[in-house]
Order: C-alpha cells, then structure tokens, then sequence
C-alpha cells in the first residue's frame, strides 16, 4: 500500500498519512546538490575547487484534496499540515519503502477552488537522508498489536479473512484510533 | 601543469570553554563543540597577538554574553582530503588558533541571530596586564622567573613553557636583579628577559616557546603563483624611502656566552631615529660583525624594500605544502606567470618586446620594458609573510589573504 506519512518527531508528534486519491501528483522530485565554490585565478589553467558538502533539494509536493475522493475531511488535513508547519519540529517524511527523510515543512500552499475541491502545494526541507535498513524494513514488516476487536466493534461485523487486512490497515495508521 | 591540488574539502570546528556566572555568582564551566557560520584568524607578527573572530548561530549556541564571565576558544580547520570525512578535534594538526574572548557579543535581527566572540590568542592578556612587581630577581632558571611572571595573570598559572636556554639571566648580565621600563607589562617582561638570553618568546597554540631564532630555510618557503592558484597580487615598493630607522642586530655569542649588539646609525651620531631590531641565531659574533650587517640592511633596505599581498583559496601550494598553517615569519615564493599566451604574463621576453613594438613603443623602449618585466623576479621572489589573515564561512568555504615583504640577504 503506497502510503505518504508526515509525521513530527517531537512535540505533540502530528501525523498526517496519504494515500489513494490524498498522495499527490505524479512528478515528485527527491534529488540532491553538491554545494561548492569553483574559482579560476587569472591565467590559470584549472580552478581551485572548495566541496563544502552534499545538500539534499528542496521536495515539492502538489496534489488536489476532495470532498468525495479524500480519505480526511479537507479541513482537518489543511489544519493539521499548517499546525506543523507552524510548531516548526522537525518533521519524519516516509513514503511506502522508498525512503525516509527527516527535515522541516517549510511551505503550505491551500488553494481551494471550489468547496469541494483544494489544490495543495506542499515543501518539504530535508536536512538528513536515511536509507531503510533491512532491519528497519524488518520492523515495519511486523505484524502490529492491533486490537482488532476494537476495530471490529467500530466498523461492525468483520469476516475472519478481512482481519488481515485491518491490520494491515492498522499499520498505515488509517483506522483512527488505531495505533500501531 | 603543477602539482597542486584542484579539489579541497575544508572544515572548521570550534571548541569553547566557557565559564557562565549565575545570578548567584556561582560559576559553571562547560565545554561546547560546534561548526561556526563562520570564522577568521590573523596570524601576525611576535610582537603583536593573533586575533581571531568567530560566528556562531545562536540557535546552536545560545551564549548570552551577560551571563559569560570567561570563555577560551580553539579553532581548528584542514583540508579533510574526501567528502566523507569529519573534522576531529583529536586531530591536533587542524588546531590553527588558541585564545581568550575579549568579547562576546549577540546580535538579533531579521537576518537571523548569531554570537561573535573577538579574540586574542594567549598573547593578549600578558599585554593588557601591567607589571607592577619591580625588579625581578634573575639569579634562579629562566621558567622560574616565566612561572612568577605567568601568575600575575590567573588564566596563565599551569601554563606549559619549553624553553631551550634555561640558564639564570644573572649568569649573563653580572645582576641579581634585573629591572624593567616602568609601564611595561607582563608580555615586555617576558620578551625581554629572553632577550637577554639571545632568544625570542612566542606562542605556539598553548605553549609558550623560548628559543635562539633560526635562519628561515628557503627550502621551506611555500610557492603560490599569479597565474595558478592565487586569485590576486600586489607589489610595491615605496621610490622615496626615508631612512628614518635605525637598523639594531643582536645576537648571542657563543663563545663569549653573552648577548651582543650592533647598530646602524650609530647613536653616537646623535640622531634620535626609531629602530628596528632583529635577533640573529646563536653563533660566533661580535659587535663589529654585527654593526657591519646592519649597515648592510640598512643601505639595502633603501634600495630594495618591496613590500605586497596576496589572495588565495587554495589550501595547499604548488607542491601541497599546507596554507592554512601559514604564519608570520614564514617564507613564500611569490611569481606571477599565465599559461595564456594572449596574456602578457604568458608572453617570453622576445615575444613581450615584439607586442609592444606593436603597440607603438620604440623598439629600444620595448626591449628595456620587455626585459626590466622578465628580470625582475632575480631583484625579488622570495618573501616573508608579515601577516596572514585566514578565513572559512560555512558558504563560501576557506580564504588566505597575506602581506609579504621581500626578504633582504645580509651575506
């Protein structure tokens, strides 16, 4: 399941998960700079070149939130990405395996065009990248202890195969009041 | 092409120790590590302390400067040679600076918040205290005496000393007692004391160092290139000198075990001109000898003092000699040379005089010019650096910025 997550590291550790018609467009960029100061002296033949070091680029994110495709009312997600943005902690991005960065929300652009639709632009500052590790996908790989009788009771009779899903649910975070 | 280095991977850290005063008037000393926004340290000449000045975020180190009663800095930066290496503060040949914070200072606006500690290095403070303790007995080592003279100062107690002639200066001067000038403080006390000895005192980062001067080697002298690594040159030489100093040599004889001088003019000329002095290594001399040699600077000097500057970002020279120790005293070799034909720094002497016949100069002119340009590095190549003025910001990466002389033989 293609899952986009924010969440704070610190603080009152503000969460917000993406998924289905909620991730964004398609286009996002993860890339990196190496930052440098290049000089060619008068006359010279090659330049001195200073490396100050390997930057991680800017991540621009842009989707559309609706009324009937959103998994969130559009409000509580608009609110809860300003609210991070504004407590300026930093802020763990995971998407699905690909990779995990940890850095600042640095922009939050809403753009409502309708009541029932709300253009999003979203920037993101990495300051640290980390590759998954085995034993960190191995941890995310495990089962949760989910009380799925609580999951049960709030979406009502569940069928035995189905259980497997909610946990996989559970993991996503998608169940509120649910936490892996 | 040269050897140099193209690519450099500079690094700065800084360590200080501060000592934080609470409302009570209790202190606390704590030690703090971090990479500052950015940095500068002069390296200048013995008889004046090295400087230094560093930036730090105040988000990363939030030093109020009511609340510091005493802070030390080091400062240590290297070319780390890879992207993948860190800066260690274990790596003592990347301390460049060692000192005290005259003063700490914050600084809050829309541009963000930062500290600046001013610095001086252990120099300093030996000169803002004044000697008030008289004559000082001398018939005892000389790191007895540095050690009584050190306590004046509490941040000096503990010091660490190396001094390579430990005699008494008693032994030298026939007195118990030695007397200073009225006035002088601590760091005159010390300087002259040594000088007695034939010997000079400096700061090599935390130890104070006494020792005879050596003959700077011209096989140690750096070489930076106008035309390769340095970004800027500069060469003047004043055509009106006034030879208004009176040039002082001393020098400790060996077999006499005593410190010599000579002078020039004498002063039994009975003009009153400022000297400058130099103390010559140890060896078998005489003040004849030595007022000889200081006619000889003096009467050179007029003719051939040149004085310059030069900028770089490089951190090592042509055959990857470390810059960023670079100090006063040191020597460089300083050429200026293009690899560019079109330019005339890249032109022979025969291609120079044909462009400049061109140009419209007379032949017999431009064969004078042509040859006076490429002649002119056998007047004066080799330099010492006055003064260093090194730097490093997190943006903009490492830069020296030297003045130089040019160094006058006296054989």
């Amino acid at each position: 399941m293609d899952v986009l997550s924010l969440e704070q590291t610190s603080g009152r550790r503000r969460r917000v998960q993406l998924l289905d018609a909620d991730l964004p467009d398609e286009g996002v960029e993860s890339g990196a700079e190496l930052r440098r100061t290049t000089s060619w002296a008068p006359g010279a033949e090659r330049p001195v070149v200073q490396v100050l070091g390997r930057q991680p680029a800017l991540m621009t994110f842009q989707g559309q939130w609706t009324t009937q495709g959103s998994n969130y009312e559009i409000l509580t997600l608009i609110r809860t990405v300003e609210a991070i943005l504004a407590e300026a902690r930093p802020v763990r991005l995971l998407w699905g395996d690909r990779w995990e960065r940890v850095g600042l929300v640095v922009r939050f652009v809403p753009s409502w065009l309708d009541a029932d639709r709300c253009d999003w632009t979203l920037e993101y500052e990495p300051h640290a990248t980390e590759q998954l590790t085995n034993a960190a996908l191995r941890r995310r790989a495990r089962m949760p202890r989910v009380d799925v009788s609580a999951a049960a009771a709030a979406l009502g009779a569940v069928a035995a195969a189905e259980l497997i899903t909610l946990r996989q649910v559970a993991l996503a975070g998608w169940i509120s009041g649910i936490d892996p | 092409m040269s050897g140099r280095k193209t690519y450099h991977y500079p690094r700065t850290v800084v360590v200080l120790q501060v000592s934080l005063l609470a409302p009570t008037g209790e202190l606390t000393e704590i030690d703090v590590t971090t990479i500052p926004i950015s940095v500068e340290w002069t390296r200048n000449d013995i008889n004046e302390a090295d400087e230094a000045s560093i930036v730090v975020d105040w988000s990363e180190v939030p030093l109020d400067p009511r609340a510091v009663s005493d802070c030390r800095v080091v400062i240590y930066c290297a070319d780390v040679g890879s992207e993948d290496r860190a800066l260690s503060i274990a790596d003592e040949a990347a301390a460049r600076f060692i000192g005290f914070v005259d003063e700490p200072e914050v600084s809050f606006d829309e541009s963000g918040e930062t500290v600046t500690l001013a610095c001086r290095d252990y120099t300093g403070r030996l000169i803002d205290t004044k000697w008030r303790g008289g004559s000082i007995r001398v018939d005892r080592p000389l790191s007895e005496v540095y050690r009584e003279l050190l306590a004046e100062a509490p941040p000096y107690v503990g010091t660490e000393l190396r001094i390579e002639d430990d005699r008494a200066v008693a032994g030298v001067t026939g007195r118990k007692l030695w007397t200073p000038p009225s006035g002088v403080s601590v760091w005159d006390c010390l300087v002259g004391l040594a000088k007695e000895l034939g010997q000079t005192a400096r700061w090599e980062l935390g130890t104070l160092v006494v020792a005879t001067p050596t003959t700077p080697s011209a096989a140690d002298a750096r070489l930076v290139v106008y035309g390769d690594q340095v970004e800027r040159m500069t060469l003047r030489r004043s055509l009106n000198p006034v030879a208004n100093k009176r040039i002082v040599f001393r020098a400790l004889d060996t077999s006499s075990r005593k410190v010599v001088e000579g002078q020039w003019p004498a002063t039994s000329e009975g003009v009153k001109r400022d000297e400058v002095a130099y103390s010559l290594p140890a060896g078998d001399w005489s003040p004849k000898t030595l007022v000889d040699r200081a006619k000889h600077v003096y009467t050179t000097w007029m003719r051939r003092q040149v004085q310059g500057s030069f900028d770089t970002v490089a951190m090592s020279d042509l055959d990857s000699a470390d810059l960023v120790s670079l100090a006063s005293g040191d020597q460089v070799y300083l050429q200026a040379r293009s690899y560019d034909p079109a330019r005339v720094l890249g032109k022979s002497r025969g291609e120079l005089a044909s462009y400049l016949r061109d140009h419209g100069l007379a032949p017999t002119t431009a064969n004078a010019l042509a040859s006076a340009w490429v002649g002119s590095e056998d007047l004066a190549s080799l330099f010492y650096v006055v003064r260093a003025r090194h730097s490093w910001s997190r943006d903009a990466g490492y830069k020296l910025a030297a003045d130089i002389g040019n160094v006058i033989g006296v054989s």
